[in-house]
């Protein structure tokens, strides 16, 4: 699976979702696809840059 | 004697003219046939989805019960939308064509609706839901509702079952699955290159007429080339990208809990709708007014689930 070993080598970046924005106030769950845990006040997880640049380009993440 | 020519022939011939238009203008679409319109009064249709449950709990003998919380729901909101155009035409217009045996004003009316139809089911599928636009699939997808994040990858058959079991409105029944035509037929490749052949399912459209639809696992697939194929990784935007999408889901069954329906103000007729406004003040001209008065609505985000980041 090239895609499978081409994400592998990517390095994870930090990501993190306002509960209120996404409608989730489970403890771990996941958010478009990415898994998080609540910390404070957020959802926080780790997601390859791709996906953090676009969904922060479409308003969906912090 | 010199022969006659074409062009001078010609003065004395009719050509043949074929009544009607043909269509050109055609975008693939068949789920639209089978998409479940529902009626609600008032000025909007609101439902109520579970929250937390109420507490239970194992008691031993003699123990005390705490399990007292109450349950808790979500009220979801939905609103008609109005998708509107006015085919005007003038009365010397309307009149020489009549003449001829064309009634122009039906034609263009009928475009008017084509119009229409295709405006709604571009909103179904890239609606942004503010203002007066349309919600969509994409914008009434939940985000808990989204297969592993990827930056891009190629469909395969486990991604497939991953977006089905994501569907769980019916207790994982899933009714249909939809993507423009290129995710078709990356599937299509994809399971004859296991050496298989691709299943379809005749459906019975509503005009009655029998169609052959791919299916996976007895699941219609419908090709919807109304679906953005520029998406951007996990469908974060519709534009921008070369990334696209599959959807899978459930449509609703009248009950307004289970999943996709379009949905219009009882007393309105379903769909689309004629009115003859009558003649324009200081013009010689006639309007005929095509509305619809409906919206796309998702009764329960737990039957509509979504499968992004395709670079097939």
């Amino acid at each position: 699976m090239p895609n499978n070993k081409q994400n592998n080598q990517i390095k994870l970046v930090d990501i993190s979702f306002d509960p209120k924005k996404v409608d989730c106030y489970d403890d771990k769950a996941t958010i478009y696809g990415i898994l998080v845990e609540k910390q404070g006040k957020k959802l926080v997880g780790k997601c390859d840059p791709k996906s953090k640049k676009d969904l922060l380009d479409a308003g969906k993440c912090d | 004697m010199a022969t006659q020519t074409l062009a001078e022939a010609a003065k004395l011939i009719n050509d043949e003219l074929v009544a009607g238009i043909a269509e050109d203008i055609i975008t693939t679409n068949p789920s639209w046939n089978v998409i479940p319109w529902m009626g609600f009064d008032g000025q909007a249709v609101i439902y109520n989805r579970e929250n937390a449950l109420g507490d239970s709990q194992h008691l031993a003998v003699g123990g005390t019960i705490t399990a007292k919380a109450a349950m808790t729901t979500t009220q979801v909101t939905y609103t008609p939308t109005t998708t509107i155009g006015d085919a005007e035409l003038n009365g010397l217009v309307a009149a020489t064509s009549s003449s001829a045996g064309v009634d122009q004003m039906a034609t263009e009316v009928s475009s008017k609706a084509k119009s229409v139809g295709r405006l709604l089911q571009t909103g179904l599928a890239s609606g942004d839901g503010t203002g007066a636009n349309m919600n969509s699939l994409h914008t009434l997808c939940d985000a808990s509702q989204y297969t592993a994040a990827s930056a891009g990858q190629a469909l395969t058959l486990e991604l497939l079952d991953s977006l089905l079991d994501l569907v769980k409105a019916k207790d994982g029944q899933v009714d249909y699955i939809m993507a423009p035509g290129k995710l078709i037929r990356a599937y299509k490749t994809l399971v004859r290159s296991l050496g298989g052949v691709a299943e379809n399912v005749a459906y019975t459209m509503p005009n009655g007429q029998t169609r052959n639809v791919s299916a996976y696992e007895d699941i219609p697939m419908f090709q919807n080339d109304y679906l953005s194929v520029t998406e951007t990784a996990n469908g974060a935007a519709l534009t921008g990208g070369a990334l696209s999408s599959m959807y899978a889901g459930c449509w609703d069954d009248g009950t307004k809990k289970i999943g996709a329906s379009m949905i219009y103000p009882n007393g309105t007729p379903v769909g689309i709708q004629v009115e003859a406004v009558g003649a324009k003040e200081a013009a010689d001209e006639s309007i005929v007014r095509v509305k619809s008065y409906s919206n796309f609505a998702n009764f329960n985000r737990r039957g509509l689930a979504r499968l992004t980041s395709l670079n097939n």
